[in-house]
């Protein structure tokens, strides 16, 4: 598949005391959904962060839609104004109102557009009244609520590239659906228009996702486009009499006293052979939870 | 300039201020007639009790950046304006403090003379200006120590009773200029006081752009 890159970093390190983010190569494809998985503190946000260019303490070099590096991030107003970034506890200041956030768009990126913000404060019902309630301070927002108000800012400006961390956690199941459908309009809406967001919901974001990343311990483990990792990652399911011999081949397996179920390589799919076994297709949680398992700490 | 400002205050802490400075300028009316040098006495309350009110209404309507979440405001750090938009917002924090305290000691003053049927003189009008640029001083000297160390109310007015209490030390000179009719004295106190608000404005927008800036770094 020919693709090019938002963002192409190399040799990006960011040590913290009793943790390293370590990535010697990190690509986001131009023009698809780009989910980033991990455990906690397997180093998403940081590494969002630094994407994102709100983190300026790490090493290596990262590229911009294929032309801009770091330092233009830092110094030319392109790559930002075409950047959409959404945080979670520590974005906006408690004490500002909606009205202020509103104000605020429109002094920080010159493509924010007032019209389109409001239209989205309407379609992601973010006031609880249905009317514009530009008074109410973000410290009485709900936390989906405030991930709503975060969405309309980004989204109401024109941009190449969203980076979103963790947009999917404090909303409901009905606005996980909606932030599905808001995400696939995005890329829909221009040539190369890109999302690259961490989630744990990975189920409700399957939908959406066309490439994802794996990351443990600060590295990625894992990553590809969401149809090869399921040819890469086969879902086998055993008799329990079976179990004992799978487990030799399996990448990862949990058993029960009815039989077995495993994530297995696909090159490895022939040492199953004579075996009572039913494969499946995996779906991107059942691949992502497997290669974590793999590579955790958790017992 | 005054945008960016709009953005980083509270309304309804704005609105209160306010009515608290139209409401304290009544007290140099009251004083004037009961007390010696009451125009002088009244203004001196005015400035001290205006101290007070921004240093105690600045955890609330710059609470955020009190409360030093001005390093994780990502959302500016998510746009190449975020630190200009931020400087400006302190900058016009800074300037609106000095207007409002400026036009307080003066209307205080000249309410006051008018009442009295009193002169204006030069020495009294050094000792307002200086008046209001020892308040300034004041006021950014201790803004600069709340904001950056002040998390909790409390120990922001612990720092407030300092700064009064450091306040009390600077207006006696003041005083004892004026009484002793020493121009000299009051000019150099007037020039210094200015030249010191001027840098202590500065220093707390730095203070402020510093602390967002190093958003950008370990928090």
């Amino acid at each position: 598949m020919q693709y090019t890159n938002a963002i192409e970093g190399k040799n990006i390190v960011k040590k913290y005391k009793s943790f390293t983010l370590d990535v010697p190569e990190v690509k986001i494809p131009a023009g698809f959904a780009t989910a980033l998985i991990g455990e906690n503190g397997a180093g998403k946000t940081t590494l969002l962060n630094i994407l994102a260019g709100i983190r300026l303490d790490y090493k290596g070099e990262l590229e911009y839609f294929g032309e801009y590096k770091d330092a233009d991030r830092d110094n030319n107003p392109v790559v930002k104004e075409n950047m959409g970034y959404t945080g979670t506890d520590n974005y906006f200041l408690p004490h500002w109102t909606v009205e202020q956030v509103k104000n605020l768009s429109k002094l920080l990126f010159d493509n924010f557009d007032e019209k389109k913000f409001m239209d989205i404060y309407d379609e992601l019902a973010i006031s609880s009244n249905g009317s514009y309630d530009g008074k109410k301070k973000v410290s009485e927002l709900s936390d989906g609520t405030k991930t709503k108000l975060a969405l309309a800012s980004v989204l109401s400006r024109d941009t190449k590239l969203l980076i979103m961390d963790e947009p999917a956690s404090p909303l409901d199941p009905l606005m996980r659906d909606k932030l599905c459908e808001l995400i696939r309009n995005y890329l829909s809406s221009g040539e190369n228009k890109s999302v690259f967001f961490s989630t744990h919901n990975i189920s409700d974001m399957e939908t959406v996702t066309d490439y994802a990343i794996i990351m443990e311990h600060g590295k990625i483990v894992e990553e590809g486009f969401v149809e090869d990792l399921k040819e890469k990652y086969i879902l086998v399911k055993g008799e329990a009499s079976d179990a004992k011999a799978a487990k030799e081949v399996l990448f990862t397996m949990t058993e029960s006293k009815y039989g077995f179920e495993g994530i297995c390589l696909s090159k490895d799919l022939d040492k199953l052979a004579g075996m009572d076994v039913v494969t499946e297709t995996a779906s991107l949680f059942q691949i992502s939870v497997a290669v974590m398992k793999k590579n955790s700490r958790v017992k | 300039m005054v945008n960016c400002y709009k953005i980083f205050v509270n309304k309804k802490i704005v609105l209160i201020k306010g009515l608290l400075a139209i409401t304290m300028l009544v007290l140099p009316l009251i004083l004037a007639t009961g007390v010696p040098m009451g125009i002088l006495v009244g203004a001196l309350m005015v400035a001290s009790f205006s101290i007070l009110i921004e240093l105690i209404m600045d955890f609330f309507t710059f609470g955020g950046i009190a409360a030093k979440k001005e390093k994780v405001m990502e959302y500016c750090r998510s746009s190449i304006k975020g630190p200009r938009v931020v400087e400006k917002g302190l900058t016009g924090d800074v300037v609106v403090k000095f207007l409002k305290m400026f036009l307080i000691v003066i209307i205080s003053y000249v309410s006051t003379t008018l009442y009295l049927n009193e002169k204006i003189t030069a020495i009294s009008i050094l000792f307002m200006l200086s008046l209001v640029f020892a308040a300034l001083v004041l006021i950014y000297g201790g803004l600069m120590i709340t904001r950056r160390f002040c998390k909790t109310f409390s120990i922001h007015v612990i720092v407030i009773y300092l700064v009064m209490a450091i306040g009390t030390g600077l207006f006696v000179p003041l005083f004892y200029f004026y009484i002793c009719g020493a121009l000299i004295g009051m000019i150099t106190f007037t020039l210094v006081s200015g030249c010191l608000s001027g840098l202590f404005g500065y220093l707390l927008v730095r203070e402020g752009v510093n602390g967002f800036k190093s958003g950008y770094y370990d928090i």
